[in-house]
């Protein structure tokens, strides 16, 4: 009976240690892995809010003079709602005339034309022109910018350029703006005191941001925005496109 | 009689001492490789290594932007299989040249939209609650997702892990230069 109880009192023990072993084994088998370092960061550049779906803003009038317009984006007026000329004008997005989104809009360009027209350290345009310029990215001012023939903007995908013209931009028949490199036109921003001016068939890249009005003759084009804080955009046989994020 | 007794709390003792020896030495939680047992490895790795770094990044995000799909290869080096995979999201803040209003964490997690999400070619996404309410899923709400359970990986198996990320195109400018570092760990488990 003695030499039982010795064989019987083991065996108990090492089946509890084999069962409780075997317990922590099965549950504590596991390994981690991490990634780390993943970031996202939003640009340092003006946002349009609620305004970054529209690619015609005005406060009070969107004309379509003549032909046969193409706006790939939204459109909207805000406070007053007058829209003029579509059709034949042709928006592939949507006509918003004095509702909730286009006033919301108003509020977030507002606060944009703000931040673009008090950046700074900024750089003088000579003369006020940028004829056969090859900019890099920066913040360029004047006071009646002009433009005849080439501006050309050479960067990267994430550089920024904003120009401030004190008064009016103006840009000539057949002139146009280049972007160099992985430069898009998504970055490109011009903060008008006054109003802007697109001449007759020039290819104009990035967003305007007028005080006034815009006005784009004749076969004008546009990657980028047209936005007017306080007057009208006119528009006659263009082509305007919102630019790729 | 007090020879048994004194058997026994011998016994007691040394499973005692073997048990919590057992437990110490059959957890690990790191992101070393190599972890080894004398019954086998379970040891899992990102694209062959020990962990990976920036497999999403974007600077200099414009408003719809779309960040990915970028690509975690999750591979099961040991010799043991995984039958459950967990993945845990955190973040922390990680800004650029952010304007007077400085938004928090969580309020640019919040407008980074999660677009793709897939383990295992199958999309987690429907997993994920909107925590924050607004209506899309997005960094904010996998802080806080429940992603356990996920099938395992076998002895030698490797599966991608897919996401990506949509920077909502409606912000406004108090969000410029606003940013967040992220942290994904997937821990494989038997």
């Amino acid at each position: 009976m003695k030499s039982k109880t010795w064989l019987i009192l083991p065996a108990i023990m090492m089946v509890i240690l084999l069962a409780y072993s075997g317990k922590v084994t099965n549950s504590s088998f596991n390994d981690a892995v991490t990634s780390t370092d993943n970031v996202l960061q939003v640009k340092d550049a003006p946002l349009f809010g609620a305004a970054d779906n529209f690619v015609v803003l005005a406060y009070s009038t969107v004309t379509n003079q003549a032909g046969v317009t193409t706006i790939t984006g939204d459109i909207g007026v805000s406070p007053l709602a007058s829209v003029v000329g579509f059709p034949p004008a042709i928006v592939n997005g949507t006509i918003h005339a004095a509702d909730a989104a286009a006033a919301q809009a108003q509020i977030d360009l507002a606060t944009a034309y703000t931040d673009a027209a008090g950046r700074t350290p900024f750089t003088t345009v000579t003369g006020d022109t940028l004829a056969g310029l090859n900019l890099p990215p920066g913040v360029y001012r004047g006071g009646a910018l002009s433009l005849t023939g080439t501006l050309t903007l050479t960067g990267n995908a994430t550089d920024v350029w904003i120009f401030q013209a004190a008064s009016t931009l103006d840009t000539s028949a057949g002139s146009h703006i280049i972007l160099g490199g992985t430069a898009k036109a998504a970055n490109v921003y011009w903060v008008v005191g006054s109003s802007a001016t697109l001449g007759a068939n020039s290819f104009f890249e990035g967003n305007i941001m007028a005080y006034a009005s815009i006005t784009l003759y004749s076969g004008a084009q546009v990657e980028g925005r047209v936005l007017a804080k306080t007057a009208a955009v006119t528009l006659d046989t263009n082509i305007i496109t919102k630019p790729s994020p | 009689m007090k020879k048994i007794l004194g058997l026994c709390l011998v016994l007691i003792a040394v499973v005692g001492i073997i048990g919590v020896a057992t437990f110490a030495y059959f957890i690990d939680n790191d992101t070393s490789s190599g972890n080894s047992f004398v019954s086998g490895t379970l040891n899992l790795t990102i694209n062959d290594t020990g962990g990976v770094t920036r497999t999403l990044y974007a600077t200099g995000m414009s408003p719809g932007t779309t960040v990915g799909p970028s690509t975690i290869t999750l591979k099961n080096t040991g010799t043991v299989n995984g039958a459950t995979l967990d993945i845990v999201f955190s973040y922390a803040e990680s800004d650029g040249s952010p304007n007077v209003v400085n938004k928090t964490a969580d309020e640019v997690a919040a407008v980074m939209e999660v677009t793709n999400l897939d383990y295992g070619g199958s999309s987690l996404l429907s997993s994920v609650s909107d925590h924050n309410g607004n209506g899309y899923i997005d960094i904010f709400d996998l802080k806080y997702a429940s992603l356990t359970g996920l099938p395992g990986l076998d002895a030698g198996a490797s599966k991608n892990f897919d996401i990506s990320v949509r920077l909502k195109s409606a912000i406004g400018n108090d969000f410029q230069g606003d940013g967040i570092t992220i942290t994904m760990t997937f821990t494989l488990k038997q």
